[in-house]
């Protein structure tokens, strides 16, 4: 479902020269399956999902989505995915109903079809009572659930989720991350990031860690847990990133 | 593109800004209200005007006794000054003796000026009147006739204040009255001596305005309507522009919209066709309050109305111009990151629109081939006929002024789409710029060979260059002097490219098209191409001036190279140019551009370029179609060299051709060949149209000969 395969990102910064946000990083994800990317900010996380959803391109490396490539289809990936982050945000001059409709017909969707399946969307995600309700007037939970709709509403078979807990207050962090895991059951193919373990812990089915741009560990859950024998993936993490902090500090005073 | 798309973007953003309090005030409530508060503020200033008495002082009003006519009766202005039933303009007068010295006399009038008693103080000073009556008498006249010629006249002064308006005005009207009183004295002292009042004044002028009624109105709002309806079209594109594009950045709603199926160019299309809605919206509602304001304001003072069709002309040359102000605006906007930043974008817009905008309204600028060419300024020419009802003169250009628009709005479009393709545009964030490290970031990276940016950044180097050091020399009447001028245009060409080949490319005879060498033949074939494209070259220049006959500039130019000897005309202005301008324009940017852009596109930029580096339009269009010529050249040998042989005996033949022009007329006639010229004139020009067009024929095949060629030897496409 999701092909990533040395995917590289480099940015020009005018101080500090050529900066590789993104290295090498390459990861397989298949339908029914969360896999996570965990990493702490400036890990490159945002950098590989926005590669994935064809917001940037990437520098060198490839990344097909159900078989679409990102560089070169990206109409074609883009009406694959479903994507909700942090830092998207929804009009503030529409209400939620206006807001999944615009988005559903911009995927094409006939409109009867499209009203059966905002309906449906609408009645999952108990949405009914803020339909007219405008997006400058919803509480943060009220924008997030519009968001999940309208990721949801061309009922996409990859779902990118980019660190879409943050700011979230803890009742509806939860209801997001059951969300998560009732269409995971659905079979949807679903990229989470996250810097949170307890998310990790409770929702992938792969997890990569990530650091500076780089992939450090990648596997099941088990697995991760076999390889650096630690039962806690949070352990696992700060051992992970803790060698490679200490490593790229001595490569930069070397 | 799928219009679907276009038209649901359109009309999100379309119901997204009419949600919006800050736009609709822009569009529909500013205008609406503005107008209506212009007029009546007009109404009311125009009624102060009318009903404000100048506060005048009047310091020696004892000196005039005895004086007739008097300057004065019943503490106002005499009314014998005005014609019988005329309305007398409205004064305060308040009579002061006089205070002593003249300074005690400035000291009291600056105290009333400034404190606001007094708009005007008039000063007449001791001994006034016994100089006018002294002139009066005719004894006096013939007793001393010698001594009165050559006295100074009695001189009232007159103080004011230019910073404040009440004085300004009240300064003007005060003269007038004076200068009514002096013209009735002279008068008077004309009738005391027998001598017929018509000796002062011989003759007088009899007006008569042959315009229709209306004409100067119409005039006045062919030139103002447009520039009004224009500068609105632009300001009610940028602020949608700016909540449209960095606006949605900063809410965070943009990245919802580029992860949709849409693609960049519905995006874009969708996002403009928002934007010229508004545009045109706030540009009619503007003409629509304007119009009824203008109904009740300008009956207050006696102005028409403009005509209906001048209305119906604004609103056809308003589609293509929002079109072009929209793209521009939304370009722009697009590199913003937040509101605040992109209206701080607005100004360079305004900056760069307004000249265009204003150059009409300056007198004597007509629409004609040259002004038609100028975007923006040549459809607010062609509307300012339209509106004047004086369209037959001015259709001939309203090809170019369409071409010329549509083109410009081609390349405002692009530019808005690239601007959302860019993802270091769309997604910019802030950094710690610093030109020091940019530039020597711009030395390290350099590439092979300089691309388009270095090239555009090069004209605009050589353009700042010229304009900067012209007047620094200005001696044209000697031949060192001449000489300098001709090395110092010279330089102004050769140090950007020089520069930039070596700072901004790593391989700077790559970057200059130095290399490779062509074969022998190709630069001696250039010499013969020159010859014999020679009599199109004079035929063109002829057209063009038929078309623009030759200005001051152009003749000043050639009075000036006319003090260089032959030889020192062929070398400085000659050849040392087409190494100069070849190096400049066919070497460092025309590889720039054609890293940036496809053949024709680059050579027909740097052929402009060109063109506009020779300053008086004549020599700039037949420059700009040599440098058409030579590009192609260029491209196709891989180098300037071949160029440079064609430009050099081009030059050196337009200087020989204008020493010998009578003597080669001679010759041919003597020779029978007469035939080349057409055996007519002193002048060897123009040749025949026979003999011009078997040298052509000949020449388009040299041409081929020359520009036929292996891939390999064409001038290098990098990027």
């Amino acid at each position: 479902m999701i092909d990533v395969s040395g995917l590289t990102k480099v940015y020009d910064d005018l101080r500090l020269g050529p900066q590789t946000a993104l290295d090498n990083f390459s990861f397989h994800a298949d339908p029914g399956e969360v896999f996570g990317i965990l990493g702490p900010n400036g890990a490159g996380k945002t950098t590989a999902l926005r590669i994935l959803c064809t917001l940037i391109k990437p520098t060198s490396g490839v990344a097909r989505v159900n078989g679409f490539d990102v560089e070169t289809q990206p109409e074609l990936v883009r009406h694959q995915i479903g994507v909700i982050a942090a830092n998207t945000a929804v009009y503030d001059r529409m209400t939620a109903w206006e807001m999944v409709d615009y988005c559903g017909r911009l995927h094409g969707i006939e409109p009867t079809e499209l009203r059966e399946r905002m309906e449906a969307v609408f009645a999952r995600l108990r949405m009914d009572d803020i339909r007219e309700v405008m997006g400058g007037k919803m509480s943060t939970g009220m924008k997030q659930k519009v968001a999940i709709a309208r990721a949801l509403v061309h009922d996409p078979q990859v779902l990118v989720f980019d660190e879409a807990t943050n700011g979230l207050d803890v009742l509806v962090a939860r209801n997001l991350l059951e969300t998560i895991v009732e269409l995971r059951d659905q079979g949807k193919c679903i990229v989470f990031s996250t810097h949170i373990m307890r998310e990790v812990e409770r929702l992938c089915t792969h997890v990569a860690i990530m650091h500076r741009g780089k992939k450090l560990a990648e596997g099941t859950l088990p697995e991760l847990r076999e390889q650096y024998r630690e039962q806690d993936v949070e352990d696992i993490f700060f051992a992970l990133v803790g060698r490679a902090e200490q490593a790229a500090r001595a490569e930069e005073v070397a | 593109m799928n219009w679907r798309n276009v038209k649901l973007i359109w009309h999100r953003e379309l119901r997204d800004q009419f949600r919006d309090r800050r736009s609709l005030f822009m569009v529909a409530v500013l205008p609406v209200l503005l107008y209506p508060m212009l007029g009546a503020l007009m109404m009311q200033l125009a009624g102060f005007l009318r009903d404000h008495n100048t506060q005048v002082w009047v310091i020696g009003a004892e000196q005039l006794d005895g004086i007739t006519p008097p300057l004065f009766a019943d503490k106002q202005f005499a009314l014998s000054l005005f014609a019988p039933g005329s309305q007398p303009p409205k004064f305060a007068l308040k009579f002061h003796d006089s205070a002593g010295n003249d300074n005690n006399q400035l000291r009291i009038a600056r105290e009333a000026l400034t404190s606001g008693d007094s708009d005007v103080v008039v000063y007449f000073p001791p001994g006034f009147a016994d100089e006018i009556t002294r002139l009066q008498s005719p004894a006096t006249e013939s007793a001393n006739r010698k001594s009165l010629g050559a006295r100074e006249p009695p001189r009232p002064t007159v103080y004011f204040n230019s910073a404040k308006e009440a004085s300004d005005a009240g300064q003007m009207r005060v003269e007038r009255m004076l200068d009514l009183w002096q013209t009735q004295l002279i008068r008077g002292n004309l009738e005391a001596r027998d001598v017929p009042a018509d000796v002062a004044a011989p003759f007088s002028v009899n007006p008569q305005d042959v315009a229709p009624s209306g004409g100067r109105e119409t005039r006045t709002w062919s030139r103002l309507l447009p520039f009004i309806v224009f500068i609105w079209a632009l300001t009610g594109a940028f602020y949608p522009a700016v909540d449209l594009c960095a606006g949605e950045k900063e809410r965070g709603t943009l990245e919802s919209l580029l992860t949709s199926p849409a693609l960049r160019s519905e995006i874009v299309s969708g996002k403009l066709l928002t934007v010229i809605t508004f545009s045109i919206s706030s540009a009619l509602a503007n003409l629509a309050s304007m119009a009824l304001t203008g109904k009740v304001v300008m009956a207050q003072f006696g102005m028409q109305p403009p005509p209906l069709s001048a209305f119906v002309w604004l609103v056809v040359a308003l589609i293509p111009m929002s079109a072009l102000f929209s793209a521009l605006a939304l370009a722009v906007a697009a590199f913003a990151r937040s509101t605040k930043e992109g209206q701080y974008y607005l100004m360079p817009l305004l900056l760069c629109s307004l000249p265009l905008m204003v150059l009409p309204l300056a007198p004597n600028v007509e629409l004609n081939l040259g002004t038609s060419l100028i975007p923006i300024t040549g459809m607010v020419l062609l509307l300012r006929s339209a509106i004047e009802g004086d369209i037959g003169p001015a259709l001939p250009y309203l090809l170019t002024v369409t071409i010329v628009t549509l083109i410009c709005c081609w390349l405002a479009i692009r530019w808005a789409v690239a601007q959302f393709n860019s993802e270091t545009v769309l997604f910019r964030e802030s950094e710690n710029f610093s030109p020091g490290l940019w530039l020597r970031k711009l030395y390290i990276d350099r590439p092979a060979v300089q691309g388009g940016g270095a090239a555009m950044a090069c004209i605009a180097a050589i353009y700042f260059l010229q304009f900067t050091t012209r007047g620094i020399l200005t001696d044209f009447g000697t031949v060192g002097g001449m000489a300098k001028i001709a090395l110092l245009s010279q330089a102004c060409v050769l140090i950007p490219p020089l520069v930039g080949a070596f700072l901004l490319a790593g391989q700077p005879g790559r970057a200059l098209a130095l290399s490779p060498k062509p074969s022998l033949w190709k630069p001696m074939g250039a010499v013969l191409l020159a010859v014999l494209l020679h009599p199109l070259a004079l035929q063109v220049g002829t057209w063009i001036f038929e078309i623009f006959p030759p200005s001051g500039d152009f003749e000043q130019f050639s009075q000036a190279i006319a003090v260089l000897p032959l030889w020192l005309r062929l070398v400085l202005l000659g050849l040392v140019p087409a190494v100069v301008e070849e190096l400049a324009f066919r070497g460092f940017v025309l590889v720039g551009l054609r890293k940036s852009t496809t053949g024709w596109s680059a050579v027909a930029v740097s052929a402009v370029a060109f063109g506009f580096s020779h300053g008086i339009l004549q020599q700039s269009l037949s420059a700009s179609l040599l440098g058409l010529l030579l590009g192609w050249i260029a491209v196709r040998t891989g180098s300037i060299w071949t160029g440079v042989a064609y430009h050099a005996t081009h030059n050196g033949l337009l200087h020989l051709r204008n020493q010998y022009a009578a003597e080669l007329q001679q010759w041919l006639l003597q020779n029978q060949l007469g035939w080349v010229t057409g055996g007519a004139g002193d002048d060897a020009l123009p040749h025949s149209p026979a003999f011009t067009t078997i040298c052509t024929v000949i020449a388009a095949g040299l041409i081929w000969a020359i520009c036929r060629n292996r891939a390999a030897d064409q001038l290098p496409k990098v990027g």
